[in-house]
């Protein structure tokens, strides 16, 4: 899917992924700007002073578990919310002054992707295009379909297409007004792994065509992989935000090497390992936590050699966002 | 603008293939409209007669005798007075008037029957009229009777006739009411009012391409109504039907203002829908749709005269086939006006986007 030609308008630097996105926030200024955004129910703050800047032309986001305050966070940026207290400006426009302004240069998808029945795709795209103020023809809207990979069900109605498809019709129509910065709001929840990766494709081709993507998640496999920068919420408090790589380096452990000894043997007849910061055993499993994967497992394989061991089923695991916010919060993700 | 229009047209689209709202909004008013109107259709053999002056003479015994052990006829014997009034509400279909006569004078006798009911009036005028005229030629040579007939316009109604303006209300108010207010409601619950909310398209636009296609379709919904009533089961038109559809449309509006008001409060579909059917079946009961509200009780008047679809079929009754004109109207149409303002007004300060606070 990769291979496929952006079609959007303001085609920009298609080579930006994330190994080379830029590192230094010192760039142009950001396309979103949030400042001190507070959102309360009764004595509830679902949204507790958060700030977030998000660049031009990159797909920002934002991850929590559920409650954490993301969707609330989204829907104040888009305008559907009324904040509290604080600023927002994207592309530019107050959100809170000129909501209307707003709505022309940005594409929402909703996380319920409730549409209207008995409309199908085509003619859905067709009248969000007319609501929208964007280009209704027959050629715009056979690009979106297209976009989306929907030409074979563009004359089914919503309740006839599968989640993922849902998921694709509705991103059409956060489309229909080629907008500037397009908003997902928990985009692949409830996809088979198949469709996840065809949607994540589909975001990454929406960035490559020079949009900025603002999604939120509780899937740190998404954040990782599909995002260049992620801003980690909990309790409706922005915790950390970096680039997926960053906030991984930024944990005491990187890695954990795990094998199986034949024969089994203690830890302590191991000793110690250069790089290691952990070394421990569960049954004939050997758990090795370091920074630095390469020196540490040249040192694991000598002193399995000196000792006569054989290390079966090696393995590396890099450490995830999980534990990031296992590291941050104390919980895991998906409590 | 072009945002406004293709949003009417999805409206219409949408109704137009949703099989359940084509039920409600138009099989189901055409089924009680077949389905009453050869229920009570006048076509029935029984031909109701009122006669006045049986006792005057002994011919006119004899013939009210005969006439009442003919089947056929249903006799009632009474005055002049009170069996003309029952011919002009309709309840008699020809009254024979006999007068006093010397002996071997030929009876006066006056027939009246109901000329604007020219099916059943014509063909009870000439049952009543081969009646007398056999019973008159008896063996004496000169006939004792001598008949005029005369026709009256009654103001009494054919069923189908009083059926069919008040089954038109009927479907106005459903659509207005239960339809909008279900699926206004379906669309807050199920978050599509928050993707509408999403665009730049104002919620007033959103709410007049409603109100709009709703009109459409209630214009619609009359026409076939009417022509189904005309074709299947013989109304008879007499009257404007322009006046018709201005109520058609004051009516709707008034309708739909009720089912915003309840969108407004009503939680979810659920409630929507209880509520909704608990305003609408009373009215459909009480407001003359299917028989006279003279017919209620008395306690039930002022209960009914609160009834605003009570106004509608009344007034699309005398335009229809009473040949009332607009202006006499005013009482009907001020109050659906009345129930359209408060109703939109209310709406508008209790709309909410969303079923919930949070």
């Amino acid at each position: 899917m990769s291979q496929r030609q952006p079609s959007m308008s303001g085609s920009s630097p298609a080579g930006m992924t994330i190994s080379d996105a830029p590192e230094s926030p010192a760039i142009a200024a950001p396309i979103i700007d949030v400042r001190g955004l507070l959102k309360r129910y009764g004595s509830l703050a679902a949204v507790d002073g958060v700030d977030l800047q998000v660049r031009q032309n990159e797909i920002f986001g934002i991850l929590g578990p559920n409650g954490a305050g993301k969707t609330t966070t989204l829907e104040m940026i888009e305008g559907l919310r009324q904040p509290d207290a604080g600023s927002i400006v994207v592309a530019g426009i107050d959100v809170v002054a000129d909501p209307v302004a707003l709505k022309r240069v940005i594409g929402v998808q909703l996380q319920t992707t409730a549409l209207f029945d008995h409309l199908s795709a085509r003619e859905l795209i067709r009248l969000f295009a007319a609501l929208s103020g964007g280009d209704t023809s027959s050629r715009r809207v056979d690009e979106l379909i297209a976009l989306v990979s929907l030409e074979e069900k563009a004359g089914s109605y919503v309740d006839q297409l599968s989640g993922g498809q849902r998921q694709r019709l509705s991103i059409a129509l956060a489309l229909v007004n080629d907008p500037t910065v397009v908003f997902l709001d928990e985009p692949t929840t409830g996809l088979d792994p198949q469709a996840r990766r065809n949607l994540w494709d589909l975001i990454s081709d929406l960035r490559n065509s020079g949009k900025t993507v603002v999604l939120t998640t509780h899937y740190m496999e998404e954040a990782d992989i599909l995002c260049d920068r992620v801003a980690v919420m909990d309790h409706g408090q922005m915790i950390a935000c970096d680039t997926p790589l960053n906030l991984i380096q930024s944990l005491d452990v990187v890695a954990t090497i795990q094998a199986r000894l034949n024969p089994p043997v203690d830890p302590e007849t191991i000793g110690s390992l250069i790089g290691a910061l952990e070394i421990e055993n569960q049954g004939d499993q050997l758990f090795v936590k370091t920074r630095d994967v390469q020196t540490t497992l040249g040192a694991m394989l000598l002193r399995a050699e000196e000792l006569g061991l054989r290390l079966e089923n090696l393995t590396t695991a890099q450490a995830t966002l999980e534990d990031v916010f296992l590291t941050l919060t104390g919980r895991s993700l998906r409590e | 603008m072009s945002a406004f229009i293709q949003m009417t047209v999805a409206n219409l689209r949408m109704t137009a293939r949703n099989r359940v709202a084509l039920f409600w909004n138009l099989a189901f008013p055409l089924i009680f409209i077949v389905l009453f109107g050869f229920l009570f259709s006048d076509t029935s053999v029984t031909i109701n007669v009122g006669i006045v002056g049986a006792d005057q003479s002994e011919v006119a015994t004899s013939i009210t005798n005969a006439m009442k052990a003919t089947d056929g006829f249903k006799v009632s014997v009474g005055n002049e007075q009170s069996e003309l009034d029952s011919l002009r509400n309709g309840d008699r279909s020809v009254v024979v008037v006999f007068g006093a006569a010397g002996s071997g004078q030929q009876v006066p006798t006056d027939v009246y029957w109901d000329s604007s009911n020219p099916q059943t009036g014509s063909v009870a005028l000439n049952a009543v009229q081969s009646f007398l005229t056999q019973a008159g030629a008896g063996p004496a040579s000169a006939q004792p009777i001598a008949v005029t007939v005369h026709s009256i316009v009654s103001s009494g109604l054919s069923y189908v006739d009083f059926l069919v303006p008040g089954i038109l209300a009927m479907t106005i108010m459903n659509s207005g009411i239960l339809g909008l207010a279900s699926a206004f409601v379906s669309y807050r619950e199920r978050g599509v009012l928050r993707r509408i909310k999403a665009t730049p398209f104002p919620l007033s636009s959103f709410i007049a391409a409603r109100i709009v296609s709703q009109l459409v379709i209630a214009v619609v919904q009359a026409v076939i109504l009417i022509a189904v009533g005309i074709l299947v089961v013989g109304l008879k038109l007499n009257g404007n039907l322009f006046y018709a559809f201005i109520l058609v449309i004051i009516g709707s509006l008034a309708f739909l203002s009720i089912g915003f008001v309840i969108a407004s409060f009503a939680r979810n579909q659920e409630a929507a829908d209880s509520i909704a059917n608990a305003v609408a079946f009373p009215m459909l009961f009480m407001a003359g749709v299917f028989f006279p509200t003279d017919a209620a009780p008395k306690v039930l008047q002022p209960i009914i005269r609160l009834l605003p679809l009570r106004y509608l079929a009344d007034g699309l009754r005398n335009v229809m086939v009473k040949n009332g004109s607009l202006g006499a109207q005013w009482l009907n149409i001020s109050v659906l006006v009345f129930t359209a303002a408060v109703g939109f007004a209310l709406a508008l300060k209790l709309f909410r986007w969303e079923s919930s606070a949070v």
